[in-house]
């Protein structure tokens, strides 16, 4: 396994945790070593850059990057989990030294250092990952101004409903917030050690932006060698072999099946690379066991609310023409007399033609995270909302009303339908 | 059989430990009495 690094398996989920202070080491993000992966029997080559892989003559060539030594090697079956890189916003002045990147331990460690500089913080881009450096930064007392060219967050995850509580959590919570706000150059201001941020509305003065703007796939050693999709990403079957029988890929080198609309689509998640990977791992010996697909589940904790999300939003279902209908569910989580108790607010996206469950955004102060695998499961099964509303689900008056949550959104929807 | 995995993140290391795993069980079945798969003639045709 060649790697071109001198780590493996570094947890970028976990970067908020260490900028926010709540982890204080690095290296807790770090689930495997070099070393233990040999004593697993897997021969391990760090600091390996892959330079070229010719798949016709199944060979890659590599260089050492200890001793720069440049060889050859061999194989019969290839596995591709060269994963993604950041998104550079093609803008002026993105080079500067005080615009900075989230994705590997080494960008993680520059970001934290010039934060103990710097207590003003720009966050460039409102995705999950903009959303949780905003979070760690207000809670470390820092001033945080969050830019979004979007007219709201987390846009491919939840629809305004939900964007608009998120939003509101922010600015209470001090982050200054920029929506319709697009950076459109950054120019250097070396005597105040500074960089201006350009945008389409006002200009902002920073020692530090950390840009987080997407992942693009990194899979430039394929090139015309395996088919690619538009964003560059590895297409592959279900057993996840690419064009190439002799090349699997997994991660987020690779396009993946979106359950809720059947199509391809470029989703990189931890959870997506580690469930492919295995699977990948497993079919280099045959065809051994087909990747179910994903509903693109995710989760992020803002202060002391939990979002939860899986599969379609209203928005995502427009555009990729599924003809869909949502409903609202807002409540307590658990009967009033239950305190402390919190209001949860579910969207439950469904298809009106079959009636089969698309997506579900969840929101409350109270853990509900595990619902939204519990959908994902109902949305990977095909499952309608007639099956959600009346499935068997627990109630105690710790967790839950007599009808849970989850029962109560599905028969809003089904009501609705009936309507 | 060869197998090369490149990258070593999450998707790398699940593939690696994968393959290892696959590896580790027909070696504790294996009835072929090789001492090393790469001569064996069942080749990767093995159970
Ligand atoms: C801040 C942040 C927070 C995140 N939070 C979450 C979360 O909460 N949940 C979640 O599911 N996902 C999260 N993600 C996404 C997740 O980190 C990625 O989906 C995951 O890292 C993908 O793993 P991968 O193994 O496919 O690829 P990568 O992590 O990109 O790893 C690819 C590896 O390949 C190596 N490599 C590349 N090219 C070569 C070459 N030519 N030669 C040798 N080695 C090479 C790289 O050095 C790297 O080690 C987060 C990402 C970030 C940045």
């Amino acid at each position: 396994m060649y790697e071109r690094d001198d780590n493996v398996s570094f947890l970028s989920c976990g970067v908020a945790l260490y900028l926010g202070g709540e982890v204080k080491n690095l290296d807790e993000m770090f689930y495997e070593n070099p070393a233990h992966l040999r004593t697993e029997g897997i021969d391990v080559r760090d600091k390996h850059d892959v330079l070229r892989i010719d798949s016709d003559k199944h060979t890659l060539t590599i260089q050492n990057l200890r001793t720069t030594e440049v060889f050859t090697d061999t194989y019969d079956k290839l596995i591709m989990t060269t994963g993604s890189n950041v998104v550079v916003p093609p803008v002026m002045g993105v080079d500067d030294t005080r615009v900075l990147m989230c994705k590997d331990a080494r960008q993680a460690q520059a970001i934290f250092d010039s934060a103990q500089n710097h207590h003003h913080v720009y966050i460039v881009g409102g995705g999950y990952v903009g959303v949780e450096l905003a979070e760690a930064y207000a809670n470390t007392d820092h001033a945080v101004t969050l830019l979004q060219a979007h007219n709201q967050l987390l846009n491919r995850y939840i629809d305004e409903e939900l964007s608009a509580q998120v939003e509101r959590n922010l600015q209470e919570h001090g982050v200054d917030l920029q929506l319709n706000t697009r950076v459109d150059s950054f120019e250097s201001d070396d005597d105040h050690d500074q960089v201006l941020i350009h945008t389409n509305g006002a200009d902002f003065h920073a020692g530090l932006v950390i840009v987080c703007a997407g992942f693009v796939p990194n899979t430039e050693l394929l090139r015309g060698q395996v088919k690619l999709d538009a964003r560059g990403a590895i297409i592959t079957n279900d057993w996840l072999e690419t064009s190439n029988p002799d090349i699997l890929a997994a991660g987020d080198t690779c396009a993946v099946r979106f359950n809720p609309t059947g199509k391809l689509d470029y989703i990189p998640l931890a959870t997506n690379a580690e469930r492919q990977g295995r699977i990948a791992g497993r079919n280099a010996f045959g065809h051994v066991q087909k990747y179910p697909g994903t509903q693109g589940t995710t989760a992020l904790r803002l202060f002391s609310e939990t979002l939860a999300t899986t599969g379609l939003t209203s928005h995502a279902a427009a555009a990729a023409g599924v003809h869909a209908a949502s409903v609202i569910y807002r409540d307590n989580y658990r009967p009033v007399f239950m305190q402390p108790n919190a209001q949860i607010t579910i969207k439950l996206v469904y298809n009106v033609d079959d009636h089969r469950v698309l997506g579900a955004q969840l929101l409350c102060a109270h853990d509900i995270s595990q619902t939204a695998n519990t959908v994902s499961l109902a949305i990977q099964n095909g499952n309608t909302i007639e099956d959600l509303a009346y499935v068997d689900t627990l109630f105690n008056p710790h967790y839950d009303q007599p009808v849970n949550y989850l029962n109560q959104v599905a028969l809003l929807a089904v009501a609705q339908t009936n309507a | 059989m060869k197998i090369v995995v490149v990258g070593c993140t999450h998707a790398g290391v699940a593939a690696a430990k994968a393959v290892r795993m696959i590896i580790r069980r027909r070696r504790s079945s294996c009835t072929s009495g090789m001492t090393t798969c790469h001569f064996c003639p069942a080749g990767s045709h093995c159970t």
